[in-house]
């Protein structure tokens, strides 16, 4: 039943989400090659945020397969996904919010690290994201912007080898999209990313290929200046949201 | 065949008792999520409602369901006072109810006295295959039955039964809707207490009225509740059925403190099993 | 200066400072003098207090810092009493029986935390299941008052409950035992000890870990820590905690009866937890001396039913004082010195 041997370093066969007669995720066959900087689009509701909770283990597919680096993980929990090398930032800022951003990122680095080097881990994060001006103050008390970063700087500290990344530029500045932009490339250099985004810019700035959801099934799938003239691709996305 | 029949009654009569003392808690918890840690302090009151009314000179017949009107309305005070500032915080209603309990147990130990008091049914026994059993129980049995077909019917055939339950479901949409949804809730509290104090009435003639009475039925109807799972009638009746069955037979082939242990037993390795509960495989509904 | 007072609000898994160590050693040392001026009467009071103490941190503890509210404490303190008690009268010696008071609750809650925490029942589910499993352990042993329910030579005695419970033996010399003014020693040092035990585990990797679950037991998860497996440990941990205040219970009264178990014994943690604050472990403690003080004070005062007192208590600061005095004080305090600067500013 599995057939060929699972390519790339995540693959899905038909998975399939369903919430209450309401097909989420609806047959996806994604293949990503490791050091990929791969970008889903799709209109809310097109099931990418879905897909990215059957992925890292948050809610367990309906049907279908999911392998990442040649496992199957489809009926793992999440933090067993997450020790194989996922991190995801979701949707939300998912973070600690009773804790300080350094006790926050400390929690994520120490999972793969002793002691001392957590400790070096963390600081490396806050100098690269330059967390240094609110790292004591509790990350709840923290701007929507800096939460993000917060979270994002997480997920580095736990140095997964599968970043994704759920609209990770929502709520920032103009400026701070293109800083995020740079970062992703160069976590790109070690780390195979997926991204969902909204803002036409910032995609263009980062992807190679782009992957189009819609209603739960890949619509496309091809280089960034493909999709986009794409008239389908317009007509189910652009035609609803506005694009800068 | 004498035997099938006695067993036969035991478990109708563990089933009622289980359905009395839950289908309020149904309601409050299952519906509403609010956890009614006085659950069993109504059943008290309803208990108390009835021998105070007994006591000036009302039958039974009266007694019984003044006593449903009396808890309701204490129900609506609870609600209106404590209550509806928790609604969403369930650990919180879980704590505030227990003070509640407290309380109640407190003022009608001062009132009342600590003492055991009982109305008689005065309606003689019955046997059954050999077994003497008191005329009474029969009408527990029925009345219990009768509660839970006339909250179901309630609750699906009548339209505040489709708002109250579109209102539990979401409320946001309701109010949009233009529904009262704080009327609602209170009517909701009101009634589940109601029933409860009916049950507490009910149960006076063959187990009495006591200040401390409620802790003997608070674990059982949790059990029952969360058993069922998300449709709380439905859930109920089912939970109810396997558990008095279950207490039943144990309780009267061997002892009734074994007959609860067993149910607990069952309750926990059915949670383990069925953490969504007996009706959590089915879509949310009534 | 806020820092001072971070530890009495809501402290995180920051290693405590200087002023900290302070006050827990000027604790100790009022706490260790107080023999001195008071009387055994006094004494024996203030032993419960700190006895009791423990089983409201062992709460708190998994409350206020995994974030799972368990009213097993009762059953796990309750259980750990009637296993000192029936081991210490069949053994005739103390120190084993004294262990077991503590090793039989963490070994019964972690059964339970296999049954519960493996099987992915919600937080509030859990707390309404070990409330039941308390309230049947309590029918139980109501019900042993037969002849026939006897453990070795020592029969449980129903509703009665077992009195003449042997006091504790000094373990390298058991013809010695321990008297009023030793036990307030012995529960002064085990409250210290266990709390400052407690906050120091929360600097562990392994505390930090469970004040993550509190805080967000998905991120945790997606961290790729296994929170089952933490959560469990907490409880099984706590279970023990409740034991040894179980056991020191039975010590301190010679006694256990049901009502250990009892509804009315879960009531008054939840009381004294949540009057005090259970963000905090200093919270409970204090939480628990106000709450006995107060329960003994209206006994003297003639009020019928002092339920009906606590009752409202609870009611009141569930409403109106959700984080309880100690929090409560701690901001207000911190608030009066520190200016707007907030708390986590360690290191």
């Amino acid at each position: 039943m599995t057939g060929a041997s699972p390519k790339g370093i995540l693959e899905t066969r038909d998975l399939r989400k369903v919430f209450g007669g309401v097909h989420a995720v609806d047959g996806v066959d994604f293949v990503l090659k490791e050091g990929e900087l791969r970008c889903l689009i799709g209109p809310n509701g097109a099931g990418k945020s879905t897909f990215f909770k059957l992925v890292t283990g948050q809610i367990q597919p309906s049907d279908g397969q999911i392998f990442f680096d040649g496992h199957e993980v489809s009926a793992h929990a999440s933090h067993e996904i997450a020790r194989l090398g996922v991190g995801i930032k979701n949707q939300k800022p998912d973070v600690f919010d009773g804790l300080s951003a350094r006790e926050n990122l400390w929690l994520a680095a120490q999972f793969a690290h002793d002691k001392a080097g957590a400790r070096r881990q963390v600081e490396e994060v806050i100098e690269r994201l330059q967390l240094g001006g609110f790292v004591h103050r509790l990350v709840g008390e923290l701007a929507h912007g800096q939460r993000q970063w917060v979270e994002i700087g997480m997920v580095m500290a736990r140095e997964p080898r599968l970043i994704l990344l759920d609209e990770p530029s929502a709520g920032m500045g103009q400026e701070e999209r293109v800083r995020t932009a740079e970062l992703l490339k160069e976590l790109n250099r070690t780390t195979t990313i997926v991204v969902v985004e909204h803002d036409m810019q910032f995609i263009k700035r980062i992807a190679d290929i782009v992957t189009v959801f819609h209603r739960g099934k890949v619509l496309r799938e091809a280089k960034v200046d493909v999709v986009l003239s794409d008239p389908e691709v317009r007509d189910v996305y652009l035609g609803r949201t506005e694009v800068a | 065949m004498d035997t099938l029949l006695v067993y036969a009654y035991q478990v109708a009569f563990s089933f009622s008792i289980f359905i009395l003392i839950s289908l309020g808690l149904a309601v409050i918890f299952g519906m509403m999520k609010v956890i009614n840690l006085a659950q069993g302090e109504f059943i008290m009151l309803g208990a108390y409602a009835c021998v105070v009314c007994s006591a000036v000179g009302l039958p039974l017949w009266l007694a019984v369901p003044l006593a449903g009107v009396i808890v309701g309305a204490i129900g609506i005070l609870v609600e209106r006072t404590v209550i509806r500032f928790l609604y969403g915080r369930v650990l919180d209603t879980l704590l505030a109810t227990w003070g509640l309990s407290l309380f109640l147990v407190g003022i009608v130990t001062t009132i009342a006295g600590p003492q055991s008091q009982s109305v008689p049914a005065d309606l003689g026994g019955v046997s059954l295959g050999g077994l003497q059993v008191p005329a009474y129980s029969l009408v527990m049995i029925g009345g219990a039955c009768a509660m839970l077909l006339g909250t179901y019917a309630l609750w699906r055939f009548t339209s505040l039964g489709l708002i109250v339950r579109g209102t539990m479901q979401n409320p946001e949409m309701a109010r949009a809707l233009g529904t009262n949804t704080s009327m609602i809730y209170m009517f909701t509290f009101g009634f589940g207490s109601a029933l409860t104090g009916l049950a507490g009435a009910l149960l006076v003639p063959l187990f009495g009225a006591a200040p401390t009475m409620g802790l003997f039925y608070i674990a059982k109807a949790f059990i029952a509740v969360i058993s069922g799972g998300p449709w709380p009638l439905l859930g109920t009746l089912s939970a109810s059925s396997l558990y008095g069955t279950i207490d039943g037979v144990i309780s009267y082939a061997f002892s009734s403190v074994l007959g609860e242990i067993a149910v607990l037993l069952v309750a926990i390795v059915m949670l383990r099993l069925l953490p969504q509960g007996i009706t959590g495989r089915l879509r949310k509904g009534l | 200066m806020q820092r001072l007072f971070s530890d009495f609000r809501r402290p995180s898994g920051q290693r405590p400072g200087a002023i900290w160590w302070s006050f827990i050693a000027v604790a100790t040392v009022v706490v260790f003098a107080l023999p001195q001026v008071l009387d055994l009467a006094q004494l024996l009071d203030l032993s419960v207090v700190f006895v009791l103490a423990l089983l409201a941190l062992s709460m708190s503890f998994l409350w206020g810092y995994v974030g799972i509210l368990s009213f097993g404490q009762t059953a796990f303190f309750g259980l750990g009493g009637y296993v000192y008690a029936v081991a210490a009268m069949n053994w005739g010696d103390t120190t084993l029986p004294f262990l077991l008071g503590i090793l039989v609750p963490l070994a019964f809650a972690a059964l339970l935390g296999v049954f519960m925490v493996y099987g992915k029942i919600s937080d509030i589910y859990f707390s309404v299941m070990t409330l039941v499993i308390t309230l049947i352990l309590n029918k139980a042993m109501r019900a042993t008052s037969g002849d026939q329910y006897v453990i070795g030579d020592v029969r449980l005695n129903g509703q009665n409950g077992i009195p003449g419970v042997p006091p504790l033996q000094v373990p390298w010399n058991p013809t010695v035992t321990l008297f009023i003014d030793h036990v307030y020693y012995l529960s002064a040092a085990l409250i210290v000890l266990v709390y400052v035990g407690l906050r120091l585990l929360l600097t562990t990797s392994f505390g930090r870990v469970l004040v993550g679950i509190r805080e967000n037991e998905r991120r945790i998860e997606l961290l790729g820590y296994d929170a089952r497996r933490y959560k469990f440990a907490a409880f099984a941990l706590s279970g023990g905690v409740a034991g040894l205040s179980g056991t020191m219970f039975a010590i301190w009264g010679n006694f256990v009866a049901p009502e250990m178990f009892g509804l009315g014994q879960a009531a008054e943690v939840i009381i004294w937890v949540i009057v005090g604050g259970k963000s905090t472990l200093i919270g409970p403690i204090v939480g628990t001396g106000i709450i006995q003080y107060l329960t003994s004070w209206l006994g003297t005062q003639g009020v019928g039913q002092v339920t009906l007192v606590l009752g409202v208590v609870l009611v009141v600061f569930v409403l109106l004082f959700k984080e309880g005095l100690v929090p409560t004080l701690g901001s207000l305090i911190a608030r009066l010195f520190g200016g707007r600067r907030k708390q986590g500013e360690a290191e």
